[in-house]
């Protein structure tokens, strides 16, 4: 490193300071912007002429372009005109233009994403054309993977977004990069049922404002043994089930599938997830299905050893709070709890408290109140003037032995 | 988040490092907060910090921002630490997202500083390599670039086009294709 603090102090107080940056900065700089903002840059100066040729990270984007063809024709042109002897880390490539669809000219975007793994890139993505967006007068499509020759030995990150994605997709993706650690996939059409990779660490589906629900899609397979992080999104997500993940940290999973989702998933999930440290878990939209959480919570026999912070909705509650015990009076090292009530009328849960005092529970029924030693915080996000709040309280004032301050925020 | 408090934290918190600027103000400031710094961890890790660690690169003007850049995300690291010590991005957690929010908010505001200011403190990350202050900066700086003719661009920038018309026009036919 030499000083090039001390040389810019001096000489360019009001002068050309960005010129002065040394090459490895610009190309920071020149790796936020769009490619073709980092290109035009070549007519500012002799300083900047050639700068961008030897950039490592390019962010294709189509905002901006007025047709599919002059697209067609940068990212082409930009690919072959680059230092081809420089490898690329990463590789950004977005359909956000009007009109512009990758899959219409999808041999040759094909071609692209195959040209940036054969130059060692890191970190792909791809996002296609959002699916809400009908104002091309175009019928939206996503882009199928299908014909990309997924082999690399240095791609470790790969984004997806209107992506469609099949089984077939999956295990080439899986068995021909090794070094795949992170998956991301927004708004993808996934029909893929098994998801079994050794290598990935964090895996992340998210659906956000996705036009089309699929409702027949079908549950989905995680086999990931050395996942860290999960994160499922979702509204219209399939129902996920969790195998080989011992290793996971963290893990939200928001599913919000009503005629799909029952007790017997939540405990599923709940039981895969025994060694995470943080974990979220809610069904936004309520759940269906037969209320046989009480055997399933007890056919679990799980202890939450690890288990730091814990989110979760209002399925939980049901029975008197019967699993959302159970789960505390199993995780001894909790540290926060959250609970977030839904709105009443959509999902009425006050049935789940009975009113009235009459208590019809055998004596094995009644839980004996618990320790949770290292609990410091409860928080409760629950609807304005939400009557069930009160009992809920009372449940765990009288569950845990020295339960710690409970932060009650309405919404 | 920050109200985790075991002996250990408290031990860290405990040990201080003196910073000293180029022009010779002294700052303390605690491990978490320096070691936000791949440049002062390596220091640290090598035992050379005793004395103090002399910054001849960083004015005091800068070391302060720097400082306060890092003990705001030091708080943030700290907590993602607690709870999980493998991986730190974990921005899809709900219950962090208020504290996410603040840092952006932070961050935000952290910008809110003159041109100068923003280039010695690219150099100043860049130095003391602090991976978030220096995407933080350099993407404000293409942000301001985004979307500008090259007229523009050195007008902002006070940039002299010492390029002839010929040389320029030649360029812009070799690279026609990012002109259209």
């Amino acid at each position: 490193m030499d000083i090039p603090g001390a040389k810019s102090a001096k000489a360019m107080d009001e002068g050309d300071r960005i010129s002065g940056l040394d090459k490895n900065l610009l190309h920071h700089i020149m790796s936020f912007l769009p490619a073709r903002d980092a290109v035009r840059t070549c007519v500012l100066s002799p300083r900047w002429r050639h700068l961008w040729e030897s950039l490592q990270c390019l962010n294709v984007d189509a905002e901006g372009f007025t047709s599919q063809n002059s697209f067609f024709k940068f990212v082409t042109a930009l690919l072959l005109s680059r230092d081809g002897t420089r490898p690329l880390k990463s590789f950004w490539l977005r359909a956000n233009g009007p009109g512009i669809f990758l899959e219409n000219f999808h041999r040759t975007a094909c071609l692209w994403i195959c040209h940036a793994l054969r130059k060692s890139v890191e970190e792909l993505g791809i996002i296609e054309h959002d699916q809400n967006d009908t104002s091309g007068g175009e019928e939206p499509t996503v882009f199928a993977l299908h014909h990309c020759p997924f082999t690399s030995s240095y791609l470790k990150k790969l984004h997806l977004c209107y992506v469609y994605i099949d089984n077939h997709v999956i295990e080439k993706l899986f068995s021909g990069c090794p070094a795949l650690e992170d998956l991301e996939m927004i708004n993808c059409e996934i029909v893929g049922t098994e998801f079994s990779s050794a290598t990935l660490k964090n895996l992340s589906i998210d659906y956000v404002g996705f036009p089309d629900p699929y409702e027949n899609s079908p549950d989905i397979v995680i086999i990931m043994p050395n996942l860290v992080s999960l994160h499922i999104g979702s509204l219209l997500c399939s129902m996920p089930i969790l195998v080989e993940v011992q290793s996971l940290a963290t893990a939200s999973v928001y599913i919000g599938h009503p005629q799909k989702v029952t007790f017997a998933d939540a405990c599923g999930i709940l039981g895969a997830l025994s060694n995470v440290k943080n974990l979220e878990l809610l069904f936004p939209l309520g759940m269906d299905g037969e209320y046989t959480l009480q055997s399933d919570m007890q056919l679990l026999q799980v202890e939450f050893t690890n288990l730091k912070t814990l989110y979760l909705s209002d399925w939980c509650l049901h029975d008197k709070c019967k699993a959302l015990l159970y789960v505390l009076a199993r995780s001894p090292n909790l540290e926060k709890l959250t609970l977030k009530l839904m709105k009443l009328g959509v999902y009425d849960h006050r049935w789940w408290f009975p009113s009235g005092a009459v208590q019809t529970d055998s004596p094995s029924e009644v839980m004996t109140p618990f320790n949770c030693e290292k609990l410091k915080k409860i928080e409760i996000i629950c609807p304005m003037g939400d009557k069930g709040v009160g009992i809920l309280v009372a449940i765990l004032y009288d569950s845990i032995t020295y339960p710690p301050e409970i932060n009650i925020k309405p919404y | 988040m920050a109200s985790a408090g075991s002996g250990d934290e408290k031990a860290a918190a405990a040990a201080m490092i003196t910073l000293i600027s180029s022009d010779n103000e002294k700052f303390e400031v605690t491990e978490a907060t320096a070691t936000l710094s791949q440049t002062i961890r390596h220091m640290i890790e090598d035992g050379c910090t005793d004395g103090g660690v002399p910054l001849p690169n960083v004015t005091s003007k800068i070391l302060a921002r720097v400082i306060e850049y890092c003990k705001k995300h030091a708080t943030a690291a700290a907590g993602e630490e607690g709870s999980s010590s493998s991986f730190s991005d974990a921005a899809f957690l709900e219950v962090d997202r208020a504290f996410l929010e603040e840092l952006e908010e932070f961050d935000d505001a952290f910008l809110e500083v003159d041109r100068a200011t923003l280039f010695d403190l690219i150099l100043a990350a860049n130095y003391l390599d602090i991976k978030g202050l220096l995407n933080l900066t350099c993407q404000k700086v293409a942000d301001s670039v985004k979307g500008k003719t090259p007229e523009q661009i050195r007008e902002m920038y006070n940039i002299v086009n010492d390029l002839t018309p010929e040389e320029e026009a030649e360029i812009r036919r070799e690279t026609q294709w990012a002109f259209e």
